[in-house]
């Protein structure tokens, strides 16, 4: 029985048919985990694109809208607003804001005047609005002429496969925009 | 068990009688039957095959990752020379100043995460509007590439993102108080509308062409 099994082992020790399917076994998972992160790598990059292009298309309409503070925000943020595990935010001259928070919009007056212009700054990624100032007049820091500004800004959900993958952090990306009204 | 003992010899092919080399084979013909015997071989030519074609099966999927990079910087600053186009022709047309026009952009870009050497402001004479001039707002950024990173060093190439706007539809004018005459081919029409003033007054208001 011994001697049976060991000759039988050493006749497929000697046997080289089939050795293309075996090393085809070895590099086959190799090949699988490329794919894998081509497909991860494909649709990190279509949810990124697509948030960006619903954060242009909210900051277009805004552009273009001729609504009040409140009404404006809220008309974007039906442009913006995406799936439950999604968030966004609209804020309309740091007077107006509407906020997408999974669930439900929500909107709320800020201490801002909706008629006055600011001098926001970006710091870090954070816009700062500081205080209101004249329309007509030009901003301390910079120089340029105050306006009324419009602050987007959306993250979308991405589940990676290899999570902290080429450019998604935390599962998660982010569009944001700052565009001047008239 | 037996070790493996029974396995043949390779057979060594006898030099030819009359031969050079009948004394015996020299370290040249020795290592030249063994480079002869490794080029007949074939075991191991998928591992061979496979690590050969990994790096460039790498390279693509690398090229994937830039590709998709590179796209999405691309519509962020397309957006950016979007609201900076409109931020600029709005200020031209407000004051006919180029400083002010070129402030209002940058201002945008800024704000949107750009750098104020990374946008180019201009009016464009090619684009005709009704009225006032097109401002053209030119992006361009560098972004740096990872894969030149793991050979030698930094590369980035530039992602461009232009657009154009223009006050074509005239501007609006809301009288309080006032009485405007007009003259040289002006005219009047009713598409604008009342905005509420912060003192309540408000009066009739007329779209200049």
């Amino acid at each position: 029985m011994n001697r049976h099994v060991t000759r039988r082992i050493r006749k497929l020790l000697g046997d080289t048919r089939g050795s293309i399917a075996v090393e085809f076994a070895l590099v086959a998972p190799v090949l699988m985990i490329m794919l894998a992160g081509v497909i991860d790598v494909g649709s990190a990059a279509y949810a990124r694109l697509s948030l960006q292009s619903r954060v242009t298309t909210a900051g277009e309409f805004a552009l273009m809208a001729d609504l009040d503070a409140d009404a404006l925000a809220e008309s974007a943020m039906g442009l913006l607003r995406g799936r439950a595990s999604e968030t966004a935010e609209v804020v309309v001259n740091n007077a107006a804001k509407a906020k997408w928070d999974g669930s439900e919009v929500t909107t709320q007056s800020l201490s801002g005047d909706a008629m006055a212009c600011y001098c926001p700054t970006r710091s870090d990624g954070q816009i700062e609005w500081g205080s209101s100032v004249g329309c007509e007049t030009s901003c301390d820091t910079s120089g340029d002429s105050a306006g009324r500004f419009v602050q987007i800004s959306a993250t979308a959900d991405h589940v990676s496969i290899f999570p902290g993958y080429a450019f998604i952090d935390g599962d998660m990306v982010r569009a944001s925009a700052v565009l001047r009204l008239n | 068990m037996k070790p493996f003992s029974k396995r043949k010899p390779i057979p060594q092919r006898s030099p030819e009688p009359g031969s050079v080399r009948s004394t015996g084979p020299s370290r040249y013909t020795r290592s030249k039957s063994a480079m002869a015997g490794l080029a007949r071989d074939e075991s191991g030519a998928v591992a061979i095959i496979t690590g050969l074609t990994i790096p460039v099966l790498l390279g693509f999927a690398g090229l994937a990752v830039e590709y998709g990079q590179i796209v999405g910087v691309r519509a962020e600053a397309q957006r950016t020379a979007d609201f900076a186009s409109h931020a600029a022709a709005v200020a031209y047309s407000r004051s006919s100043d180029l400083t002010e026009m070129t402030d209002a952009a940058r201002a945008v870009a800024r704000l949107n995460g750009f750098r104020d050497t990374e946008i180019d402001v201009g009016l464009d004479p090619s684009v005709s509007t009704a009225s006032v001039a097109a401002v053209r707002a030119t992006i361009t950024t560098p972004k740096p590439l990872d894969l030149p990173r793991l050979v030698d060093g930094d590369t980035s190439v530039d992602v461009v993102a232009s657009a154009v706007a223009g006050g074509g539809s005239g501007g609006c004018l809301q009288l309080i108080g006032a009485e405007v005459t007009m003259s040289g081919g002006t005219s009047v029409a009713s598409e604008c509308k009342s905005l509420p003033q912060p003192d309540g007054g408000g009066g009739p208001v007329v779209l200049l062409r």
